[in-house]
């Protein structure tokens, strides 16, 4: 049996920004892991040699908001370490991501009530457990380390892709008994977040009941939100990968 | 009286010998419902005569249990104050590394910097820590691609 192959895989689509976050963000990579293999998923308007120079392999994608997804669904590598494009590397243990995967088939980053100053919207009536406490978003879509070999992984990813633009389309949305949108459980608001497809497919489709679904130990460090206050500690170890989530930024600084 | 005094009455802020109190006052209103109302009484009026609000105040809450919600509100508010300042200072903090990326991200647009082989000046461009150190090598990194160090010496 040939070893599986391992990589990181970035996307930057629709904005300068992100291309050039990707391009930071692969650099930043190789600087404390220079062995590393990483993918790159942009537009092919965007590419220039700084990213022929750095990528190992790049994918062309087109402008589709979800990008990200459907890159993630595409990579070249068996054990992939996706990556949000405006995130940086600062730690040498970004080489040991692939041996986190603890016996899941798919790690993400949590989001934690004591973390939930830094989002907008987390709880929702659909998401109740069953013992009545309130629920809602568990994983945050920054980083995935996932095994593509795994078939029902790659049919997750494809999935996701495809539900999130049904979604965005406004063409799939859970419905009440009657037919109709089911607003009073899953809120509106969350139409154009795929956050909200990721919950669905990882909570209520059958499919997928089997996938097992893991969060990193020691998450914060791995997808650290700039705007995380340190003194609340919610990193053990020193933090690898910083996370410069800034929509103002996103839409202002670079067209 | 038709009003009810609420028992998380205080000394006023600064002042240690119980003469300022601060209550809540709660109004029964005639057409039904309450209104809230915060007072500050003084123990002596203008003409040096006992305040009957201040005393009616102490007489129902309690010089103890003022003294004791006094305390417990001052290391509450000392608490707000800190963990304030420690948001603040977070935020600032958040500002300045968010504004340090951006600039990193356009300093790796000049082409000097951009198209330079020396993978130890970008590495150390890329992890400076603040904007002093990230111009200084980007300096480093233009002055060496237009060849500005190569007569080092000889002039």
């Amino acid at each position: 049996m040939t070893e599986k192959t391992k990589g990181y895989l970035v996307v930057a689509s629709r904005t300068k920004f992100f291309y050039y976050s990707a391009c930071n963000l692969i650099e930043s990579i190789k600087d404390f892991n220079p062995e590393a293999k990483c993918c790159l998923v942009t537009e092919e308007h965007f590419l220039d040699d700084r990213g022929r120079s750095i990528a190992d392999d790049i994918v062309y994608c087109d402008d589709h908001k979800r990008a990200k997804i459907w890159g993630m669904a595409r990579s070249p590598y068996d054990l992939t370490f996706y990556i949000d494009a405006d995130i940086e590397c600062e730690h040498e243990d970004i080489a040991t991501i692939f041996d986190r995967f603890d016996g899941n088939d798919m790690m993400w980053t949590g989001l934690p009530e004591d973390r939930h100053y830094c989002y907008a919207e987390v709880y929702f009536p659909g998401a109740t457990k069953p013992d009545g406490s309130k629920g809602g978003f568990e994983l945050c879509g920054g980083v995935c380390l996932y095994d593509m070999s795994n078939p029902l992984v790659r049919q997750f990813m494809h999935d996701w892709f495809d539900l999130t633009v049904e979604q965005y389309a406004g063409r799939w949305w859970p419905k009440k008994e009657d037919g109709t949108e089911d607003l009073e459980n899953y809120p509106a608001s969350f139409k154009r977040w795929d956050q909200f497809s990721l919950w669905w497919l990882t909570n209520r489709e059958p499919k997928y009941a089997d996938l097992k679904v893991g969060i990193l130990e020691d998450d914060a460090r791995w997808n650290f939100y700039h705007k995380y206050r340190v003194d609340l500690n919610h990193n053990k170890d020193a933090v690898v990968l910083r996370h410069y989530s800034s929509a103002k930024a996103k839409s202002e600084v670079y067209r | 009286m038709n009003y009810e005094i609420q028992d998380n009455a205080y000394w006023e802020d600064g002042i240690d010998d119980r003469s300022v109190v601060k209550c809540i006052l709660m109004h029964n209103m005639p057409e039904g419902g309450r209104r809230k109302e915060v007072c500050t009484f003084s123990r002596l009026l203008p003409d040096r005569s006992l305040c009957p609000k201040y005393k009616e105040v102490v007489a129902k809450v309690g010089v103890e249990k003022i003294d004791v919600n006094t305390t417990e509100r001052r290391k509450r508010k000392d608490m707000e104050k800190k963990t304030a300042n420690i948001k603040r200072e977070q935020a600032k903090k958040a500002e300045m590394l968010e504004k340090l990326f951006h600039m990193k991200l356009q300093a790796f647009e000049i082409p000097e910097i951009a198209n330079s082989e020396d993978k130890k000046l970008r590495t150390k461009l890329r992890r400076s820590q603040n904007e002093v150190e990230m111009n200084a090598y980007a300096a480093l990194i233009i002055g060496k691609e237009l060849g500005v160090f190569d007569n080092d010496g000889e002039d």
